[in-house]
């Protein structure tokens, strides 16, 4: 398997062009990587013209799948797994009330409304208090603090990058976390600047992770971990495992199929078990999101000491894997 | 209604933001007020600013010293200025007599997004900070974290010095002059070109300090001075284009009407607010609050 | 008809049968490369009008863009409008508030003027954000395709043809008294105002036009995406379209069309990362604007005189 990578700079345009490219030009079997829901959801119609099958491999709007495209794959998260899954961990440890704080990007708002959509559907004895903000805010104070008077039993932070670090840092400042817990709704804490941006006032932060080591590994898992620590000197990241799995994936496709023919492969996929580094996947046509649609599972983490290691990181939830209690000072 | 403790949180709140953004205005009018453009790159200086100071701080200082780097990184990135200002835009007044704002203005949007690309390649989209400058303070009601409040702190202490160096030295009286008459400047002997590269220079460590002190509050990362460019613009627009004491007093004043209107009203619409009043003062009273109106001759 | 003219008219013509015959050639993806540079030409064209040749440096030409582009979006996924409606729609809602910015910033110097436009660019991005209850925000709005595809041979006539009409109107319009108008406003707008030149009515009716302009074809290239999102509005759009009239030719009637083709053509060319290629273009405009105002086009002429034969060669073709 050859990779070619192309740049899809974040906007639909460019991303219609690198994968007309990436079809026309370099003949591509398939097409993995994207992690923008809104240039993916461009970019699917092209990908089921040109039936190429189209993975995505952060992208985590449940439109992606919900619209039942042939062509579409998807081996992340999205939102109404996180969802519930932090849905299930309020009420197992009790909250009631619970302030989400959330950026007004596809994610975000994405996120909020499914949770909000959950709650009510299920008619959940959760008082939600919902609050969204500009990509670009840099002083998160004054909604901090109207969060803080509410007097909420748990925060959720749904920022990406910069807003989810000062909101952490911010919370921390007006004396909100960690006398409040706060939950974080990606792995970001995982990455080694966590503990560099934030030093002790990331201690007891908790947060969504799809991976930790003490999870069982495929033998394709365990490869490719083994490989990457000894080039990249680091853990092995979400990220990594997941964009990886989803080429060897497509390989078992092609293997069973005989074919690299788009719809021999859809065929191969929709039909067949497939091991991925953290277990057995299949992507059959499932009921709205759940189509050709492979959830990793999630786990809630909770960092107890600084410069913890997830690897030390106490595990949450799922109750299964339980292996401590949630922390405060 | 709300609790008066919370409205007193906002109000300091506001305030503490707001002289730090005041200090990120002051360079842009002072450059203004010297060279009659605007640097649509000073953004961007102040993230070089915080950059310069996360490599002092992690490379050769420590965390314990960071108060030495914040002047290094001003005269690093100020010396770029003066560089850039010799290369790029000398030729402005140097015959260039229509046309000066058009070239002053495609230059500095090519030299912001010149650096702002160039931080990703070079350094990654990725966040860093340098550790907290202080402990946590407790300002009245407010509970300030310490590096915000060195940041304030910092701010009025370089607004203050810098206030002093125009009125009370010698220098500072040739930039004022030049502020107001350049031409008059030249003819009392005064080479203008020395004072400009100096005044650009000067405009945009000041900037920079904005960025190196504000490091560990907004990180270190490529966007991180569209805000500084964001209220920078705005302030230097209610308080008056090239009034010093304009920037400062609009600075407090945004700062207090952000945060009360994020609150109050829309948190999503918080940069909104700013703009409009933009808009609302250029149209009705372009000048600012405390500018003067400008003949132009 | 003097030998100038005529040679102009035989290169326009093999241009344009150039042009026509193009897509029988190329493959979707540089046809699709070809479709956004020709977006990118009536953009870039349109604000050279206002900037160029009006002396109206706007930094909201984008917005105009992604205004037409949402008006008709939103009336089509909304309202069910169809498509030619809600082009027709977005293209006058642009002109209409392209006028009141005109309106609104009539008596302010060129700083502030940037400063005004920006600052409204920057407003209806923050908007259309904060709103995805309507607009879908960040999730983006699926526009449904003008022609029921998205295959870019058909767009690409659409846009040549949107793009030739672009130009020719502009200039049509800078032949005329119009352009005589514009020029002495841009030149110096006192003396253009006692010479009888209405500059009020003038400097709303550039605005007006080349926001209508920007609006149709953000309209256009919404539907040919297929989906809008407040990222067109960033203002690195803007720079983008600045970078390529610079770096085109301010101030000509070719400099935009050669800026947006070569920077459009140039960047998916050298697909290296999108921020390699901005700290590229950056470098190019600074280096250009500092030793060839005249961008590209200006140091392709410079160039061509000074080399010997070249003049004489043209000349004898007359």
């Amino acid at each position: 398997m050859t990779v070619i990578v192309e740049d899809d700079a974040g906007t639909p345009e460019k991303g219609l062009a690198g994968f007309r490219k990436l079809a026309t030009r370099d003949r591509v079997v398939a097409v993995i990587g994207q992690f923008h829901s809104s240039v993916m959801l461009a970019v699917q119609p092209l990908a089921e013209e040109l039936k190429i099958p189209f993975f995505s491999t952060q992208a985590s709007a449940a439109a992606i799948t919900s619209r039942h495209l042939l062509y579409t794959f998807r081996t992340h998260a999205i939102d109404p797994d996180r969802a519930r899954a932090w849905l299930d961990f309020i009420q197992r440890f009790g909250f009631k009330k619970v302030a989400i704080i959330g950026e007004n990007t596809d994610y975000g708002v994405g996120l909020i409304e499914e949770t909000k959509r959950l709650v009510s559907v299920q008619k959940l004895p959760i008082q939600l208090d919902t609050l969204i903000f500009d990509r670009g805010t840099t002083d998160f104070t004054p909604l901090l603090l109207k969060i803080k008077a509410g007097r909420p039993d748990l925060v959720i932070n749904v920022g990406v990058g910069t807003p989810a670090y000062l909101i952490i840092k911010q919370a921390y400042d007006i004396g909100l976390f960690p006398a409040v817990p706060m939950l974080g709704s990606y792995d970001f804490p995982i990455r080694p600047e966590f503990w560099q941006n934030l030093g002790p006032v990331g201690n007891y932060f908790a947060f969504i992770s799809y991976y930790h080591p003490a999870m069982p590994l495929t033998d394709l898992g365990k490869w490719f971990k083994e490989r990457y620590e000894a080039r990249y000197k680091e853990p092995a990241v979400y990220s990594a495992f997941n964009a990886f799995g989803q080429i060897a994936i497509i390989a078992q496709a092609i293997n069973k199929a005989c074919s690299t023919e788009g719809s021999a492969l859809v065929q191969a996929l929709e039909t067949g078990k497939y091991l991925n580094w953290n277990g057995t996947v299949t992507f059959p046509r499932g009921e709205g999101p759940y189509w050709h649609q492979a959830s990793p599972p999630l786990l809630i983490l909770q960092y107890t000491a600084v410069n913890q290691s997830y690897g030390d990181a106490t595990i949450l939830w799922p109750p299964k894997m339980r292996t401590g209690t949630l922390k405060k000072p | 209604m709300h609790d008066p403790v919370l409205i007193a949180q906002y109000v300091l709140a506001g305030l503490v933001t707001g002289a730090i953004y005041a200090l990120m205005a002051v360079g842009i009018t002072f450059i203004y007020s010297i060279m009659k453009m605007i640097n649509w790159s000073m953004g961007e200086f102040f993230m070089i600013g915080s950059y310069l100071q996360f490599f002092l701080i992690m490379g050769l200082l420590g965390s314990a010293r960071w108060y030495l780097a914040v002047p290094v990184a001003m005269a690093a990135a100020g010396l770029l200025g003066v560089v850039i200002q010799r290369l790029l835009l000398r030729p402005m007044f140097v015959g260039m007599l229509e046309r000066r704002d058009e070239y002053a203005t495609i230059v500095t949007i090519a030299l912001s997004v010149f650096f702002r690309n160039l931080a990703v390649v070079a350094f990654g989209p990725y966040q860093f900070s340098p550790p907290d400058y202080f402990r946590p303070v407790q300002l009245g009601p407010l509970p300030l974290n310490g590096s915000r409040f060195v940041a304030f702190v910092g701010s009025l202490l370089l607004l203050s010095l810098f206030y002093l160096g125009i009125k009370r030295t010698w220098f500072g009286r040739a930039l004022q002059g030049a502020a107001q008459n350049r031409l008059g400047v030249q003819t009392a002997g005064i080479d203008l070109q020395r004072l400009d590269h100096m005044a650009f220079g000067i405009g945009v460590a000041l900037a920079a300090s904005a960025g190196a002190l504000l490091a560990p509050v907004l990180l270190v990362h490529p966007e991180n001075g569209s805000v500084a460019t964001v209220k920078g613009f705005e302030i230097i627009v209610i308080g008056g284009l090239g009034s010093i004491p304009g920037s400062i007093v609009a600075g407090l004043l945004l700062g207090l009407v952000e945060s009360l209107g994020t609150v109050l009203l829309s948190a999503a619409y918080r940069d909104v607010y700013g703009f409009a009043l933009l808009i609302a003062i250029l149209v009705l009273r372009p000048w600012g609050l405390f500018g003067e109106r400008e003949r132009v001759a | 008809m003097n030998p100038r003219d005529r040679r102009f008219r035989v290169a326009a013509c093999t241009a344009l049968a150039g042009a026509l015959l193009l897509p029988l050639a190329l493959g979707s993806y540089p046809l699709h490369v070809l479709v956004v540079a020709l977006y990118y030409v009536v953009l870039a064209s349109s604000w050279n009008l206002l900037a160029g040749y009006t002396g109206l440096f706007s930094l909201a030409h984008h917005a105009f863009a992604g205004l037409g582009g949402y008006t008709s979006g939103l009336l089509a996924a909304h309202a069910g409008l169809p498509i030619p409606l809600g082009i027709l729609a977005g293209t006058a809602l642009s002109g209409a508030v392209g006028y009141g910015l005109g309106a609104l910033t009539l008596r302010m110097r060129a700083i502030y003027l940037a400063l005004a436009t920006w600052a409204f660019a920057e407003s209806l991005r923050l908007i259309i954000a904060a709103e995805y209850r309507f607009t879908r925000g960040d999730l983006g709005l699926r526009v449904p395709h003008l022609f029921g595809t998205s295959n870019p041979r058909v767009h690409y006539y659409l846009f040549l043809t949107l793009a030739i009409l672009t130009v020719l109107t502009i200039h049509l319009m800078l032949r005329s008294r119009i352009g005589y108008r514009l020029r002495a406003i841009r030149d110096d707008e006192e003396a253009a105002a006692t010479v009888g030149i209405n500059t009020v009515r003038w400097k709303k009716f550039a605005f007006a036009v080349s926001s209508a302009m920007a609006g149709l074809a953000g309209a256009f290239y919404g539907h040919y995406i297929g989906l809008l999102s407040p990222v067109s509005l960033k203002f690195t759009e803007m720079a983008l379209i600045i970078i390529m009239v610079i770096v085109g030719g301010l101030r000509t009637i070719s400099g935009p069309i050669v800026g947006a083709v070569f920077v459009e053509a140039l960047s998916e060319f050298l697909r290296l990362s999108g921020e390699v290629r901005m700290v590229l273009f950056a470098l190019l405009v600074i280096v250009l604007v500092r030793l060839y105002p005249e961008g590209l086009v200006g140091a392709v002429r410079a160039v061509a005189r000074r080399v010997p034969g070249i003049q004489a060669l043209w000349e004898a073709k007359a």
